[in-house]
């Protein structure tokens, strides 16, 4: 059964005074409400006083996830003395119900389909009780537990987004929290890239007017000089691929602006893929998923557009369809982990705007309406990017999910947070 | 007989002045008679110390002269270093030399074959509204651009060095017109051979 959001707002409400809910009564009760309604099952998540904050972030993973109506409840009327009341969600048609206790060891997790009436999963989980630090990952591992349980799609909660500030590269969770420098060294750190399996870090590194990539063990802190990126001028804009064994990235030097390929398996081989020329560029590598093509930015039609090619260089052609001279200047391409899309940032009538490019039906949508937007990069789920913009007035990291339109900031900082990379899942929480 | 007379008269006033109350005369020294070799001494010493006020006086004119030599070679190298350190600047998402800007890179290349010895390195950057990696490639060409003019001017392409650091160290941090254009150049550094500058023509 399904209820408008409306509907299940006004009787959410009156939970408020039930003695269901440990006598709550707040009328502050709130609902994710901002969605299509009846696209989104509706979830609600109660837990024992102790647990508290591991509810709040669990309600936020679940809601960040654009994939459910939260039912977002006050500490009063969340907190759970009892075991859930399923037939009171259910009659007011939430459809999930996620019931935390404490339990020797860890927290007992619950997870009720309340049309049914069945517990559909049941773990028991070490958590961090206080939901600081490192310690949230398990907790949003959790909730990606919940989602791919409820939607049958993992969520990205357990995700970080590594991005360039003050000279250096950070992380930050995906809720927001948790921000931390990762970069070692001197100099000017920019284009963060994650490996496949989230253990290293790839970023140029500007210093004593030379620009080399540097990689970076997650867990160990050690760095190595990627082979091939000291020879002259700048090396920019690393990429890994699919597999983790290779890296692309582009040298700008006296000689023109190129792609190069280096195994980084046996830190060896660098192969030059693009003869533009001199004053040419060729920039901005991204794998498609199955590691076969790249897509790149090239000027060779006159201002920066998006191009492909097949992963050894060959069969360079256009991407994304552009009028000479008309269409703005696109750059930044970043290829869906779906395979489906190639998100990118364009010029338009004095603005820069995120498009995507579909590439089954050749279109390219322009998802972005106001401020300068760059720089976007897919999450895992190829559903939501995040990118760079000034929508508020200065550089700040948004977040957007493509299939509702909704928006919400990443943090807000007084810094110039930019060229955000968002990692892989976390499996075991790095360093 | 005149002296026994003088003696009795001596003696003679000698009782007169005890009968008196024996009051004594001070003695009266004569100065002192310089002598020969002491008159020369002094004028010897005024002589030296004229001689060596006139040295050092003549020294201190050669030193004063000596540095304002050196000061004006150094204003000058100055001002030879400053005319190569000049940048020039750009139009937006563009890399081509202005017009306004080749007299200055040709007064570039004139004092660079005026001291053979001197190397340069040319840094391009770029305003912050392209995007953040783009400018480095941006940059990149603006320095190259530059590179190539000076090279077209007969300047010997290995004594120049390029590098780009696009948006990254702006000279005016500001978000306008004004900073935009300041920050769309590219700068010259000289990186060895700027001890001893000649001006072209000398």
């Amino acid at each position: 059964m399904r209820r408008s959001p409306t509907a299940l707002l006004m009787a959410l409400a009156t939970l408020a005074v039930l003695p269901a809910i440990a006598g709550a009564q707040d009328d502050r009760i709130r609902l994710g409400i901002q969605y299509e309604a009846g696209v989104r099952p509706g979830i609600v998540v109660l837990a024992a006083p102790e647990l508290d904050s591991v509810r709040k972030v669990i309600e936020r993973d679940l809601d960040f996830s654009d994939r459910f109506e939260v039912a977002f409840l006050t500490e009063e009327a969340g907190r759970l003395s009892g075991p859930i009341n399923t037939e009171l969600f259910k009659g007011l048609g939430v459809t999930w119900g996620v019931e935390l206790q404490p339990a020797l060891g860890g927290v007992a997790v619950k997870v009720h389909h309340l049309p049914s009436g069945e517990v559909r999963r049941e773990w028991l989980r070490l958590l961090d009780a206080g939901a600081v630090g490192d310690g949230r990952m398990a907790i949003h591992r959790l909730s990606d537990d919940i989602t791919e349980l409820a939607v049958a799609v993992r969520g990205i909660a357990a995700t970080r987004i590594y991005f360039a500030m003050a000279d250096a590269i950070w992380r930050i969770d995906s809720d927001g929290a948790n921000q931390q420098r990762v970069s070692r060294g001197t100099g000017i750190a920019l284009s963060p890239a994650l490996s496949p399996d989230g253990q290293r870090l790839a970023f140029t590194e500007l210093r004593d007017y030379a620009g080399v990539v540097v990689l970076q063990n997650l867990l160990s802190g050690a760095r190595q000089q990627v082979p091939g990126t000291n020879a002259g001028g700048q090396s920019i804009t690393p990429v890994f691929s699919p597999n983790g064994r290779e890296m692309l990235y582009a040298r700008t030097a006296e000689e023109g602006t190129d792609l190069y390929a280096v195994d980084i398996a046996q830190s060896c081989c660098v192969r030059r893929l693009t003869t533009g020329g001199k004053l040419a560029v060729s920039m901005s590598p991204a794998y498609s998923p199955d590691g076969r093509r790249v897509a790149f930015v090239s000027d060779r039609g006159g201002s920066p557009q998006i191009f492909v090619m097949d992963a050894d260089g060959t069969n360079q052609r256009v991407l994304v369809p552009f009028e000479f001279g008309q269409t703005g200047p696109s750059q930044s391409p970043d290829w869906s982990p779906d395979g489906a899309a190639v998100a990118f940032h364009r010029d338009v009538a004095g603005g820069r705007q995120i498009h995507v490019y579909e590439l089954t039906t050749g279109r390219t949508r322009t998802v972005t309406t106001s401020g300068r937007n760059e720089d976007p990069n897919w999450a895992p789920d190829a559903r939501h990017l995040v990118f760079t913009s000034t929508r508020t007035g200065r550089n700040q990291l948004w977040i957007l999910d493509l299939e509702s339109g909704r928006m919400r900031q990443l943090m807000n900082v007084t810094g110039k947070p930019r060229l955000a990379a968002w990692s892989p899942r976390v499996g075991q929480p790095t360093s | 007989m005149t002296q026994r007379l003088a003696i009795v008269a001596l003696l003679g006033l000698a009782l007169v002045a005890t009968a008196c109350g024996k009051k004594e005369e001070p003695v009266v020294q004569p100065p002192p008679v310089p002598t020969t070799s002491r008159i020369n001494q002094d004028s010897i010493n005024a002589a030296n110390a004229r001689r060596a006020d006139s040295i050092r006086a003549a020294e201190a004119a050669a030193r004063a002269a000596a540095a304002a030599a050196a000061a004006a070679a150094e204003a000058a190298r100055a001002a030879l270093v400053k005319e190569v350190a000049m940048s020039i600047h750009f139009a937006y998402d563009q890399y081509a030399v202005e017009t306004g800007d080749r007299a200055n890179l040709t007064r570039k290349a004139a004092i660079m074959r005026a001291n053979s010895a001197l190397r340069i390195r040319v840094v391009g950057h770029a305003d912050e509204r392209g995007s953040d990696e783009y400018n480095l490639a941006l940059g990149m060409r603006r320095a190259t651009a530059a590179k190539d003019f000076l090279v077209g001017q007969g300047i010997a392409a290995s004594r120049i060095d390029v590098a780009s650091l696009g948006e990254e160290v702006p000279m005016d941090p500001a978000s306008n017109e004004a900073a935009w254009a300041a920050n769309r150049r590219a700068e010259f550094e000289i990186i060895a051979g700027g001890q001893t500058l000649v001006a072209p023509g000398n």
